[in-house]
Order: structure tokens, then C-alpha cells, then sequence
């Protein structure tokens, strides 16, 4: 791996984030007055300015851009209006909870979608084929809320099974875990169906069949691994996907992470608190893409990604 | 005009029972049919909506489906079917213009990408990148906490998200177009820049831009039910899909279909778009297809 290489996804990740914080800046103040929110009604013009003033908003703009960016960097997102406590702190907290029901999604979403996908390719065109396909494009025309709230009404209510809502390491993460691992399943699906198709045509396995390799050998070890490739980068890409899926996940079934702490800030208009978890979603968005960026090259040297 | 075609290269007409019942021909027909259905019915909800969408009957909330309401109806009595036709409109109007501004931004900035080069053309693919690494929803969810939202801002927020890909996409095409030997000539003879561009690029970009934006608008309906169901879409008292599912989840156990319907034709009209995307590629842009 070129060191050139890493040098310039990592400035690539850091251009992004600059902008993204721009963006984010700029709209905390298309907002208005924050002094607003914050003061008490009987406030008089003295203390509001002295609020102002002891926030740095009567410094131009550039430099409470400035102010921003370094505090950020200091891990100060600055303070949540409404629990008036460190946005950074309390987002910390949430993170576990979206990082364990990430990761079971994606976990159930391969475990789905793979022996699927593979399956649909080695038995391609028949029932089996085609009813994989129908059912996966089916799940991605599908919203993922309504998808949730249709599995709350059937395995919570009609059939009190698991429960509705809430949050647990336990029963509780089976209803939010099916519904972003099944939105994910259909996507890897589908490309590991079109990789392992394009892989079991190629020479090699023509090669390792006519040398008697047992079938489910050529099927598992010498299309699999050249199929690969295509199947990290749409994972990869539904990693990123998760994120944005456990916003709607989390606020179907009240679980509380960072997601859901995003959505009760925006209605709540606690304005530091979206900021602050549009900024952490941005960098662990950012971060995924970066260590794919990475893996890519490690799995298959070819890439490397250095222009000509 | 017409030459002779010789009768290798005529396309093989296979009968016309054949071509009808084949299931190619299905998941071709059935969604634009599906499509056209619910633009005729967003479109003259005016006149198909067998009620005020907005009318609450307080006396009748959440009935289940029946003669007088097909749907039921929801915790406020409003029918169901009726507020589903007018939810169309929402979907079908955000999805198909905010991806018409998407395209036209995308296009115009990677054309110019391709066609202008040097500097500004690798800053303008540089923009474009960061904008494809966004996190979307969560740019648009801080959007619609600080400016409010409207039928406007869900638009721009959406074209905002998508322009990219259309950007990437038309500077790449343009770019091999731009190689290939009757533009180089074109070039050569003297034609201006802006000539090459009408003449040549332009019309070989429409076919790849038609299906990218088809399947486009798919994703620009998941969207805005998605922002909607959220709150930071349309705002109420305008109903759409995703509002109609946030407004009867409370009440799901009492009324499945205040929630099931609205889900099924955002489902259904997605799929159907989607369908339509492939059947597209497949027809206007032979480099695309990929096996399906």
C-alpha cells in the first residue's frame, strides 16, 4: 500500500469534513439568534449581550468559524440548549447503543444475503432466482419505517412476541435488527448474485472444474474470492447506509441512540445538538469509508488507486 | 427514405401471443401502466377522491375498510383513499422536479468539468466527490431544523443530495464521447466548442441521463417519505404518504390500514419506477445493462 495513497484519502476525508463543518456552521447561523433560545424571557438588552458576547457571537464570522472549528477539534461541539449539558458527551453515550444495533443489522444482513445471493447465482434463472430477486428489489423499494412499524404491528401486537418499543440488549433488538438487516440484506444481495455471476464464468473456474474440483469448492473458495471485491464495496456503501437507515430505525422503536437523539433535537430546535450529530455522524461516516478505502487495496493489489 | 435491410439483421419477430404473455413483457408493461395509474389519479384527485381529504367525520375515525371509505379511515375520521390520491401528488411532484434540478445541475457542472478542464474542471469533480460522501439525510434534517420545511425546501434539499451523481456521470460520458474519432474530426474541420457540445455531446448524454435520473426519482420518493414521516418534509395539513404512516402509527393496532395503504403505494409506485429504470437501461443504454 502506497503511502501516497493513504496520504490522499485521508486529505480527501479531511476536505470533506472541512466542508461538511461549513455547512453545518453556516446553518447554525441561517438560524437566527441562538441568544434568543437561550435567554429568559424577562432578559434586557444588557444581558443578552453579554450572552453574546461570552459566546463570541459578536465577533465577525470568520472568527467564530475560527472558534468552531477549534473547539470541535477539542472535542466541544458545544452544549445541548435543552439538557444544557456537553453535546460530545451526551452523543458518547448514545453511540453504543447505535454501534451494537448497526452492527447486529449488518451481521443478520450477511448472514441473509449471502448464501441468497450465492445460491441465486449458482441456480440462476430458476424459481429460486427470481423469487431472491423479486423479494430483494422489493425490499428496496420498501421505506424502512413502514417496514418497522409493519413488523411492530405483527410480532408486538397481533402476536406479542417481542415488545414494541424500548431498548435492551435483548428481545428488544431483534424487531429493529430484522428491520435494517433485511434493507441491507437486499442490496449485498443483489450484488453478490451479479459478482458471483461474472466470477463463476471466468477461466479459473472453467480451470478448477476441469481439474475435478469438487463443485461447492469452486462455488466457495475460487468464485467467491475473486467475487469479493464488488460485495465489500456495496457492504462498505450499506455500512454507510446503516447510519442513515438507524436515524428511522431508532425513532420507530424509541432506541436511543444517536439517531434518535438527532431527531428529538431537531424537533426539540436544540440547535447545537443537531450540529453536533450531523458532525459525528459526518466523521464516522467519513472513517468507514476510509478504512474500505484501505481494504480495498490490501484485499486486491491491483488497486492502488496513485493516478497515472 | 428507407434502404433495404438485409434480412440477417432484421430483428426476429417472435409471435405476437408470445411477446404478450413472456414475464419480460410483464415487468415491463405492469409498472408503466401502475405508473400511469397513479400520476391519472394524483393528477385529477381532484375529481377521482371520493372525499375532502382534509374533512374530518369525528363521528366515524378509524372504520375499517369498507363501502364508504375503501381504505378506512384514519384517527380523524379523513379518508384514507382519498388522502392516499393526494398524497401522490406530493411524491410524484418532489420526486420527478427535485431530480429535474438535480439533472440540471449535475449536467451543466460536469459537462463543464469535461469540456473546460485544467483547474476549475478537476475543483468542479472535486465538489463533486465531497458532495458524494455526504452524509444526506442528516444535511437535510439540520436543513429542515433551521429553515423550515416547505414543499420548496424539500425539493432544493433533495437536488441539493443528488446533483452529483449526475455530475460524475455526464462528465465521464462526455469525456469518452469527447475521444471518439467524429468528434475528434469535428474538431479538426473547425467546429466551435459550443457546436461539438449541441451536436455531439449533448444528444449521446440524453440516453445515459434519462435512465440514471429514472432510477433517481425512485430514490427521490424514498426520500421525501422518509423526510416527511420524519416531520421535516411537507408539512401538514397537505397530506402525503409519509405523514399518512407518522400519523397513524400511534394507532396502528386499532387501524392497520391507516398505515398499510400509505406504505403499500409508496412501495408499489418505488418498485414500479424502479422496474421502469431497469426496463430503460436496458432498451436505451446497452452499456449499462447489467444482468438482471
Amino acid at each position: 500500500m502506497s503511502t501516497r495513497f493513504v496520504v490522499e484519502r485521508l486529505m480527501q476525508a479531511l476536505l470533506t469534513m472541512l466542508l461538511l463543518s461549513v455547512i453545518v456552521f453556516g446553518l447554525s447561523r441561517l438560524s437566527g439568534d441562538p441568544v434568543n433560545l437561550m435567554a429568559p424571557m424577562e432578559a434586557s438588552q444588557e444581558d443578552i449581550e453579554r450572552i453574546r458576547a461570552s459566546l463570541g457571537l459578536d465577533k465577525p464570522l470568520v472568527v467564530q468559524y475560527w472558534y468552531f472549528v477549534t473547539n470541535a477539534l477539542q472535542g466541544d461541539f458545544g452544549r445541548s440548549i435543552k439538557w444544557d449539558r456537553s453535546a460530545a458527551q451526551m452523543l458518547l453515550e448514545r453511540f453504543p447503543a447505535t454501534i451494537v444495533l448497526s452492527l447486529c443489522s449488518m451481521g443478520l444482513g450477511l448472514l441473509l444475503a449471502l448464501p441468497v445471493g450465492i445460491w441465486s447465482a449458482v441456480r440462476r434463472d430458476t424459481w429460486f432466482d427470481n423469487a431472491g430477486k423479486i423479494v430483494a428489489l422489493a425490499g428496496q423499494s420498501m421505506p424502512t419505517f413502514w417496514f418497522g412499524i409493519l413488523l411492530i404491528l405483527f410480532f408486538a401486537l397481533y402476536i406479542p412476541l417481542l415488545p414494541t418499543s424500548g431498548f435492551g440488549y435483548d428481545e428488544h433488538l431483534v424487531l429493529p435488527t430484522v428491520t435494517l438487516g433485511l434493507f441491507v440484506a437486499a442490496s449485498i444481495m443483489r450484488v453478490t448474485r451479479s459478482a458471483m455471476l461474472d466470477a463463476l464464468e471466468a477461466d479459473y473456474v472453467r480451470t478448477a472444474r476441469a481439474k475435478g474440483v469438487p463443485e461447492w469448492r469452486v462455488i466457495m473458495v475460487h468464485a467467491l474470492k475473486n467475487g469479493a471485491i464488488p460485495i465489500l464495496t456495496i457492504t462498505a456503501l450499506q455500512a454507510a447506509t446503516i447510519l442513515r437507515g438507524a436515524v428511522v430505525t431508532e425513532t420507530v422503536f424509541a432506541w436511543p441512540g444517536i439517531g434518535k437523539i438527532a431527531i428529538d433535537a431537531v424537533y426539540g430546535r436544540d440547535f447545537p445538538l443537531v450540529q453536533a450529530a450531523v458532525l459525528f455522524m459526518g466523521v464516522v461516516f467519513l472513517v468507514v469509508n476510509f478504512v474500505v478505502d484501505m481494504l480495498y487495496v490490501v484485499l486486491d493489489p491491483r488497486i492502488s488507486y496513485v493516478k497515472r | 427514405m428507407t434502404a433495404e435491410i438485409p434480412l440477417a439483421a432484421r430483428p426476429v419477430r417472435r409471435p405476437l401471443l408470445r411477446r404478450l404473455s413472456g414475464a419480460s413483457f410483464l415487468l415491463r408493461s405492469v409498472p408503466a401502466m401502475f405508473l400511469l395509474l397513479v400520476l391519472l389519479s394524483a393528477v385529477f384527485a381532484d375529481f377521482v377522491a371520493p372525499y375532502d381529504p382534509a374533512q374530518q367525520d369525528l363521528a366515524n375515525l378509524l372504520e375499517g375498510p369498507s363501502w364508504e371509505h375503501i381504505m378506512g379511515t384514519d384517527s380523524l375520521g379523513r379518508d384514507v383513499f382519498s388522502r392516499m390520491l393526494y398524497g401522490g401528488r406530493i411524491s410524484l411532484l418532489v420526486g420527478v422536479v427535485s431530480v429535474v434540478v438535480a439533472m440540471f445541475i449535475g449536467v451543466l457542472l460536469g459537462i463543464a468539468s469535461a469540456m473546460i478542464g485544467g483547474r476549475l474542471g478537476d475543483a468542479i469533480m472535486r465538489l463533486t466527490d465531497l458532495s458524494l460522501t455526504l452524509p444526506g439525510i442528516l444535511i437535510a434534517l439540520a436543513v429542515a431544523a433551521t429553515v423550515g420545511p416547505s414543499l420548496i425546501n424539500v425539493i432544493l434539499i433533495i437536488s441539493l443530495l443528488y446533483w452529483a451523481q449526475f455530475a460524475r456521470m455526464a462528465r465521464g460520458e462526455a469525456l469518452s464521447i469527447r475521444e471518439r474519432d467524429y468528434v475528434q474530426a469535428a474538431y479538426a474541420i473547425g467546429c466551435s466548442p459550443l457546436r461539438i457540445l449541441r451536436l455531439h455531446i449533448f444528444p449521446n448524454l440524453v440516453n445515459t441521463m434519462i435512465v440514471l435520473a429514472t432510477l433517481e426519482v425512485a430514490a427521490a420518493i424514498l426520500l421525501e417519505s422518509t423526510l416527511s414521516f420524519l416531520g421535516v418534509g411537507v408539512p401538514p395539513p397537505t397530506p402525503t404518504w409519509g405523514i399518512m404512516i407518522a400519523e397513524g402509527r400511534p394507532y396502528v393496532e386499532l387501524g392497520w390500514w391507516s398505515v398499510t395503504f400509505p406504505g403499500l403505494a409508496i412501495m408499489l409506485t418505488v418498485l414500479a419506477v424502479n422496474l421502469l429504470g431497469d426496463t430503460l437501461r436496458d432498451r436505451l443504454d446497452p452499456k449499462f445493462a447489467q444482468r438482471s
